[in-house]
């Protein structure tokens, strides 16, 4: 599997006081030469060919804004590029806004995976997702989620979680329930590329205690609130930590392997043509020493190329050693595999520190949460004692 | 004398991930052995849908889970509703 996000344009019609994308107000959108130019490159690569799947996830600021007939030339382009018939799968990661009947009959046709961000009751999703005059999109977004029912497109929900959210977690619950999503993934406001600061976190970009233990009582009362509704709702971090937690007792040698540190796991193709590896996050970032993430441009290198390119070699070496830095210092690693690489460096301006605050909050507050809740009634009889074989 | 400061720092390594992996290990230790035996192979229709990528700027509806996650390769699935309904007593 091979993640390819495109980044058709870092244009958005939202001013979301979290994003970490650069340049939103640039509304221009990728040319039909680099974009012939990348899918060429992707389906002439051996770096992904190799695969017997490529997701292009089409994402970066409102992607849609590259309109209709730019998708379907991209989806038709694909195809017919596509001569190994690898599986193709498109996703598009959207704020709902734009999204009419045109645009569900064209998600139909090619059974593209939507991801939808929207952050809970109109309160809390207008506080952080207003548009660039500064009024929510709450109402759009909604509109646009009723607009892909309606037409029988499903879309789980992406919710950041700011310092308003924390003392509203059966709140989320009762809206994203209510709303009909059948699941949320949740991501914590985190400082990455060009947003640089977190209401989670205090001036030095470190978890204030009050904070960390307010976020863990949010959990927990999350928690609470879903148990009820665990049948037809997922909640992806719970999911997540208790499927990868079932593959390390069913075998101990499992170390998850995150598509965000693994060799062109993901691989990002900027609107321009240039390319970045690794964490999509990387984009479009300033760094002399890792050449701003650019391993190379579509237009004039193959991918093969950028795998042999110094900056490339770079980057990889890098994110080895955070891996290696990971695994050294932190208990979890076999369930998480140095996930967060990028909120490391951009917390810390390197990748030095093996732990970011997405680590502290995703990381060991779920696994905290999950683990306690597997426990044994008494901790203190059951530690020492083996695991039970697992069939 | 380079050789054996390598050698000490690739022991000083091995010695911290031994830490790391002694203090998961007694964590596992800590879970209900009776929830455990819960865990088991199951919803294959599930894996066979395909994998997506784990990146959590990607979030879709639906099954999401990958064979080719980690060593284990997807050996087993987990029997999440019954599993929680149980350790919560509801079943």
């Amino acid at each position: 599997m091979r993640l390819i996000v495109m980044q058709p344009t870092s244009g958005c019609n939202l001013n979301c006081r979290y994003c970490y994308v650069p340049n939103r107000q640039d509304y221009s959108v990728m040319t039909p030469e680099v974009l012939d130019a990348a899918l060429e490159g992707v389906f002439g690569s051996d770096v992904f060919m190799q695969s017997p799947k490529v997701e292009f996830l089409w994402h970066c600021g409102e992607p849609l804004l590259a309109g209709v007939d730019f998708y379907r030339r991209a989806f038709e382009r694909a195809a017919v590029l596509n001569r190994d018939r690898v599986e193709i799968q498109h996703s598009i990661q959207t704020n709902g806004t734009l999204i009419n009947t045109e645009w569900c009959d064209l998600f139909r046709e090619y059974k593209v995976n939507i991801g939808l961000s929207i952050d809970g009751p109109e309160d809390l999703h207008d506080a952080g997702r207003p548009n660039w005059a500064g009024r929510g999109s709450f109402d759009k977004s909604m509109a646009g989620f009723h607009c892909l029912k309606a037409h029988g497109v499903h879309a789980g929900a992406l919710c950041v979680i700011t310092d308003r959210h924390l003392d509203q977690a059966a709140r989320l619950i009762e809206f994203f329930v209510e709303a009909g999503f059948p699941s949320v993934g949740f991501n914590v406001e985190e400082i990455d590329n060009d947003n640089t600061q977190s209401s989670l976190l205090d001036a030095s970009n470190t978890i204030n205690p009050v904070t960390r233990d307010r976020f863990r009582r949010f959990l927990e009362a999350l928690y609470e609130a879903w148990l009820p509704h665990r049948e037809h709702f997922e909640i992806r971090e719970f999911k997540d930590f208790i499927m990868v937690l079932g593959e390390k007792l069913a075998d101990a040698d499992y170390v998850r392997r995150p598509d965000e540190v693994s060799e062109f796991g993901i691989t990002t193709i900027h609107k321009s043509g240039d390319v970045s590896a690794y964490s999509p996050e990387f984009a479009g970032a300033k760094s002399d020493v890792y050449a701003d993430f650019v391993i190379g441009n579509v237009i004039r290198d193959s991918f093969d190329a950028m795998y042999e390119s110094q900056a490339f070699c770079r980057i990889r070496q890098a994110i080895n050693t955070h891996t290696l830095n990971c695994q050294r210092s932190c208990y979890l690693f076999d369930l998480c595999g140095a996930s967060y690489v990028s909120n490391v460096y951009f917390e810390t301006g390197g990748f030095d520190q093996p732990e970011s605050s997405a680590c502290q909050f995703l990381r060991h507050d779920v696994a905290d949460l999950i683990l306690e809740r597997l426990g044994s009634p008494s901790h203190s009889t059951a530690r020492g004692r083996m695991l039970s074989p697992i069939m | 004398m380079a050789d054996q400061k390598s050698d000490a720092d690739v022991e000083k390594i091995e010695a911290e991930i031994t830490e790391a992996t002694l203090i998961l290990q007694a964590r596992l230790k800590e879970i209900d052995p009776s929830l455990i035996t819960q865990l088991k192979i199951g919803r294959a229709s599930e894996i066979s849908t395909g994998h997506f990528s784990d990146w959590h700027d990607n979030w879709r509806d639906g099954p999401r889970w990958s064979k080719t996650w980690g060593k284990a390769g997807g050996k087993t699935e987990f029997d999440f509703e019954h599993f929680d309904a149980s350790f919560r007593g509801l079943k």
